[in-house]
């Protein structure tokens, strides 16, 4: 019998990037298979190929035999391929039936909605699933694992043969996950194969039948599961490539603490965290999504009040409720989302930089403009801003010149701990580079910082200690030598707990 | 515990050369703020000749003046509309804050006879009024546009529960209408007042942290707020300030028309919000000037006075208004979107 889904020799390139070369995998029918890679990896690009939103540059896709390729995702749909995103894209103010049908709602003489047939479909497809929730409830009022459901409800309304799932654990709980693999596998049960892609090798040891690992827009290989151990994909993904040379070598264990973070819970983000932060060190947090690094961040910075927790600088006790309160207690933080958190995209770079340093520049309320733009200044200078005039518009800065301006409005106002959410999304290499050396420089001066970020490479390069987090808890930290892609690969995925629990059986 | 940034000793002749840089660079940025109002003030200037051609005593001094008085009332309120515009509200009863602080002087002053007790009690409904809109949009978190818009008609039940319908003006003393209806040679009051608010106005938005700040809070709030500044405090003073400057205005007007009007206010929530907008301002926050708003409101002003001139109904105004409206949306969008 043919493959359900056939890809061969998929080629697609972006400006400057190759993001999927000669790409070929399949999948057969009544089959769970996982894909696995990093961030970056070309996960995400070979979905939206699959699925008709991008088209490719060259190859072909099969599916049932048939080619898809230059079909619409809507076509892609109604053939049998089905998606469900991370975020699952729900209506919150629509019930359950309404959003599992948004896309085909049964008409009335075309105008009127069936809302009787609307329930009634609806009510069996739960059935079905055997889901305890009423069709009528809205998606507001439901659990993250029931909201899952839903949006797994809406694409079996399709019919599908394939349904691609999108790291759909990430917010659910341990038991909550184990009811929805009994889902998943109810779903091969009946015919329906899925693409299951995750970071959690825990997971996909425990649910697929197969896995095909991506690296770098390549297909690393394809093993059955049962053939392989965690340590193989961890190796699979992490490849022969050498660690970059990272600073632990020339890192002082100065042990001089400066922050110190105990329980710090916010449910449901995080979950009784305890961590200090040295002098001069860059303190790496990484996990993947839905671990909880950003709500840390977001919580140290008084943009979130914690539910739980202590947070003492210097030993000293701080009590938090506003950003200003952070800024007064030294702390910078630079955001994952600059456009929303981070820069005023209608303002000058003058006025960007001086927003959080205006206290210091001004006298009885009025601003001294000379001072005012000798800091932008000088700051700008620092981080080599490219702009034709400081009075130009930040909207109309590259990326790269965006995200300094994001950080030379923290540096003016002189932290001694500054956190970095993500800071190399969506920027150049070059600037990548610049900021990792700014970073160096910060920390030899004596600054502390905080860096989050899902990049192993990065984190390897630069951290001194790494906490991993997996769903809002600390689950190791990792320091000076035992620092390194793979390292923090297998502690990401979780490879080396499914290592111990094997050898313990 | 503030950590200053290491600053250079400033002696007082170098801060006095400052002084006049800041002065001259604030000419410059006016120059530059006319330059970005290209549109609105190329209207205004054809309006003028058009106006003047058809009926030459359009561009004569003292028809302008009687343009600028009319447009004093408009500009007074429009530039509590800017403030709130710029940080990313609005406010719907500013119409009705003028009637009620108007109505409500004019009622203290015809019962006590005492000038200061009415100017203040006028006065101190709008801010109080404002300070209820604040804490309404600040603390029970309901939207600006909700919120105004409840107040809009609670003013306006009140105007009329208070006054009955009728114009109050037995016993106001006569002195009290030196504010509206006096003048330095040929220059009103009121357009004194107005042109003192711009130009208050003009320097808290320009030169101090709390005007930037305002700019920040409605830019992004969420900016705002992560680089330490109190934006509900911010939002909350925003209608405060709204309401004492209209407040202030509907006392001005009581004086000008000699009376307590209930239905004075009423045009005034539209044509203040299309003025700013037409001075550049934008409904989702942090743009807006005074010299544009000025503009603006001059641009309403000449249009209704010259109209009425040349002999067109009032509907023809309306027209005219909706149109030049659009037209200045459109073309300020249209050159942000070329760059």
């Amino acid at each position: 019998m043919r493959a359900l889904l056939e890809v061969k020799e998929l080629t697609k390139s972006y400006p400057g990037v190759i993001a999927l070369q000669n790409v070929t995998m399949n999948i057969e029918h009544n089959e769970i298979h996982a894909l696995m890679g990093e961030n970056g990896a070309g996960k995400s690009t070979l979905v939206k190929v699959i699925t008709g939103v991008t088209a490719c540059d060259a190859g072909e896709i099969l599916f049932d035999g048939k080619s898809i390729i230059g079909f619409s995702p809507a076509q892609v749909r109604d053939l049998g391929i089905s998606v469900i995103y991370q975020d699952e894209n729900l209506v919150a103010n629509l019930s359950v039936a309404e959003n599992i049908y948004l896309a085909k709602l049964p008409s009335k003489g075309k105008i009127f909605i069936n809302k009787k047939s609307l329930y009634k479909e609806t009510k069996k497809i739960l059935l079905d699933l055997d889901l305890d929730f009423s069709a009528y409830s809205k998606v507001s009022e439901l659990s993250a694992l029931n909201r899952k459901m839903v949006a797994i409800a809406r694409s079996l309304s399709f019919n599908p043969k394939l349904i691609i799932m999108d790291e759909p654990t990430a917010a659910l709980s341990r038991h909550e996950i184990g009811i929805l693999f009994e889902k998943v596998r109810y779903l091969r049960k009946i015919g329906v194969s899925i693409l299951y892609i995750s970071h959690f090798l825990e997971e996909v040891f425990e649910i697929a039948d197969r896995i095909t690992v991506i690296r770098d827009g390549q297909i690393i290989g394809t093993k059955i599961i049962s053939e392989v151990t965690p340590n193989d994909i961890v190796f699979m993904m992490v490849g022969h490539k050498v660690d970059f040379q990272s600073r632990k070598a020339n890192y002082k264990a100065t042990s001089n603490e400066l922050l110190k973070v105990e329980n710090l819970t916010l449910h449901p983000y995080i979950n009784d965290i305890t961590f200090s932060l040295n002098r001069g060190e860059i303190l790496g947090l990484t996990g993947p999504a839905g671990s909880g690094k950003s709500a840390i961040a977001r919580v140290l910075f008084g943009v979130n009040r914690p539910d739980n927790g202590l947070i003492k600088i210097n030993g000293k006790l701080v009590n938090y409720s506003l950003p200003s309160d952070a800024i007064r207690v030294s702390f910078g933080y630079v955001p994952q989302d600059r456009h929303s958190d981070g820069i005023l995209l209608g303002d000058t770079i003058v006025k960007n930089i001086s927003l959080p340093s205006l206290n210091n520049i001004s006298k009885f309320g009025f601003i001294n403009k000379k001072e005012e733009k000798e800091l932008s200044k000088k700051y700008s200078n620092r981080l080599s801003i490219k702009a034709q005039s400081l009075n130009m518009q930040v909207q109309y800065l590259s990326g790269g010149n965006q995200q300094k301006v994001s950080i030379a409005k923290w540096l003016a106002l002189n932290p001694k701990i500054l956190i970095f959410d993500e800071p190399t999304q969506g920027i150049d290499v070059g600037t990548k580079q610049e900021i990792f050396l700014l970073m160096k420089e910060l920390v030899n001066q004596g600054i502390s910082i905080l860096y989050i970020s899902s990049e192993p490479t990065e984190l390897a390069q630069l951290c001194d200690r790494v906490l991993i987090l997996r769903k809002g808890r600390l689950v190791n930290i990792l320091s000076g030598s035992d620092i390194s892609r793979e390292s923090i690969i297998k502690e990401i995925t979780g490879a080396k707990d499914i290592n111990n629990y094997e050898k313990k059986n | 515990m503030r950590r200053r940034i290491d600053k250079k000793a400033l002696s007082e002749k170098e801060q006095n050369k400052n002084q006049n840089i800041s002065l001259v660079s604030n000419l410059v940025s006016f120059i530059k703020n006319l330059e970005a109002h290209w549109l609105t003030f190329f209207a205004l200037v054809a309006f003028s000749i058009i106006f003047h051609a058809i009926s030459s005593g359009f561009l004569t001094s003292s028809n302008l003046l009687v343009v600028a008085r009319q447009s004093s009332i408009i500009g007074m309120v429009a530039l509590a509309q800017l403030l709130v515009l710029i940080s990313g509200g609005i406010d719907l009863s500013v119409g009705s804050i003028v009637s009620l602080s108007g109505i409500i002087a004019a009622g203290v002053l015809s019962s006590t006879g005492n000038i200061f007790l009415g100017i203040i009690a006028g006065i101190g409904v709008g801010l109080l009024v404002g300070l209820i809109n604040g804490l309404v949009i600040t603390r029970l978190r309901i939207m600006d546009i909700i919120a105004t818009l409840a107040m809009l008609f609670i003013a306006h039940g009140f105007v009329y529960a208070y006054s009955g319908g009728r114009p109050i003006y037995k016993d106001i003393p006569k002195e009290f209408f030196i504010l509206g209806q006096g003048s330095i040679g040929n220059i009103s009051f009121p357009i004194i007042f107005a042109l003192g608010i711009a130009i208050l106005i003009s320097i808290f938005l320009n030169n101090t942290k709390f005007g930037r700040n305002f700019y920040a809070v409605g830019g992004n709030t969420e900016v705002a707020f992560r680089a330490g500044i109190n934006t509900k405090n911010y939002k909350l003073a925003v209608y405060i300030l709204s309401g004492l400057i209209c407040g202030f205005t509907g006392v001005v007007l009581t004086s000008r028309l000699g009376s307590g009007q209930p239905a004075t206010g009423e045009s005034l929530m539209l044509d203040s919000v299309a003025a700013v907008i037409l001075g550049g301002a934008s409904l989702s926050g942090g743009l807006g000037t005074v010299v544009g708003t000025i503009i603006g409101v001059l641009v309403i002003g000449i249009m209704s006075n010259g109209l009425t001139l040349i002999g067109a109904t009032y509907y023809a105004q309306e027209i005219l208004k909706g149109v030049m409206l659009i037209l200045a949306v459109l073309l300020n969008a249209l050159r942000s979107r070329r760059r």
